[in-house]
């Protein structure tokens, strides 16, 4: 598992351009309120997610990882514990960044606080919802198609349910609503560590959808078939 | 005669582990358990401020004569969250806490299509054209003062102490 992860975090930030743009997000992520720019956060995990199952299925790496005596739902699990390395790794600097703008023009105090761990804590489970749903799709559309599935499912979803609503179609506003509040759903972090807002629909919202999207993504992987150099 | 036994045949690697099964159905068992549990329970949870549920807000501020804190919020709304991490604040809490009867009003038209008439109700009567947005308001309802977007902590103090002085 060690070595999977090793080999992700190598594949990834050994190209030049993926580690300069990650460090530019991340000094975004780090400006004042620190690590609670959302979308800077997102471009990040997309681009560290991406391709995380079919690069590998495509390169033909992954037909030579399956020689060996592992399973597909290992390579999977090594595969996810990749990407949230690469992601803590990501948000670690961007506290970094954090820091040393905050000895620069003010603010340490506020970092110091208990906010700071609960922030990471809660970016870094935030990360893992959207992660384990990036892996889903790397499994079921080849190349970057991962990425730009989660892209135009989230705003299908966002402009079914307004156009529903707009439209005075209320099933359609609300069967999308519900399918993207179950699929992709805020589990508020930041009140359930700072433990006043437990149990809450979200947290369970949130648990069943990470372990719905790996089980669902280990059911495709194992049936699917690879042939050599082709995806 | 060849008597060894033949080696037993290596489990496929397509083969899925049960514990992934016995994980979704634990998962399946908790969102309904938190569903249950979750069902009826007050808009509030968030900080150290001691949030009020919305129905009993008037009766509340009424009795006490100190002036209701209605937080404007939505659940999908970004700059929500950070005025949610300075309720966090023990001095800014402290202030809500001491001199206002405070209540979160949670925007549901995004989930649900519709708020709630109720909310609906203060949304009109204090002009709320979006999120986050703090108002300050008699026992009667009259409006003392308003904020909307996320200031940051320090104007929110101010503009609790402008509310205070207003009364």
């Amino acid at each position: 598992m060690t070595a999977m992860v090793e080999r992700f975090l190598r594949q990834k930030f050994e190209s030049p351009l993926v580690s300069v743009t990650l460090a530019l997000l991340a000094l975004l992520v780090a400006t004042p309120p620190a690590l609670s720019n959302g979308p800077a956060r997102l471009v990040a995990l997309l681009l560290i997610a991406s391709g995380a199952v079919s690069r590998d299925a495509s390169s033909g790496a992954l037909q030579m990882i399956l020689a060996r005596p592992i399973s597909r739902t290992e390579y999977l699990g090594g595969r996810l514990l990749g990407v949230m390395a690469a992601y803590a790794i990501f948000l670690a600097a961007a506290t970094i960044f954090a820091f040393l703008l905050s000895f620069q023009f003010g603010g340490t105090a506020t970092l110091l606080s208990a906010a700071l761990p609960r922030a990471l804590l809660g970016a870094l489970l935030d990360g893992l919802q959207v992660a384990v749903f990036l892996l889903l799709l790397s499994t079921l559309l080849p190349s970057f198609g991962d990425a730009l599935g989660y892209l135009f499912l989230w705003i299908g979803f966002s402009a079914a349910a307004g156009f529903g609503t707009a439209l005075g179609k209320e099933g359609l506003g609300k069967a999308a609503r519900t399918v993207q509040a179950n699929l992709l759903p805020d589990a508020r972090w930041d009140a359930v560590l700072a433990g006043r807002n437990l149990p809450t629909e979200a947290l369970g919202r949130w648990v069943l959808a990470v372990t719905f999207c790996f089980v669902l993504a280990a059911v495709v992987l194992s049936r699917r078939e690879f042939a050599y150099g082709q995806d | 005669m060849d008597r060894t036994e033949a080696p037993p045949l290596p489990q496929s690697q397509s083969r899925l582990s049960p514990v992934l099964f016995w994980a979704l159905l634990a998962a399946v068992l908790l969102r309904i358990v938190t569903g249950v549990m979750d069902r009826g329970s007050p808009d509030g949870g968030v900080g150290l401020v001691h949030w009020q549920p919305r129905e009993k807000a008037a009766a509340l501020a009424q009795a006490s004569g100190r002036p209701i804190l209605y937080d404007f919020t939505a659940a999908w709304c970004a700059p929500c969250k950070l005025v949610d991490r300075d309720w966090e604040d023990p001095a800014l809490a402290e202030q809500v806490n001491s001199a206002f009867i405070p209540a979160r009003v949670v925007d549901r038209t995004r989930e649900e299509g519709r708020n709630p008439p109720e909310i609906a109700e203060l949304q009109r009567r204090y002009d709320i054209a979006g999120f986050p947005t703090i108002v300050a308001a008699a026992p009667d309802g009259r409006l003392i003062a308003k904020t909307d977007g996320y200031r940051g902590k320090e104007a929110m103090m101010q503009f609790l102490e402008e509310a205070k002085g207003k009364r």
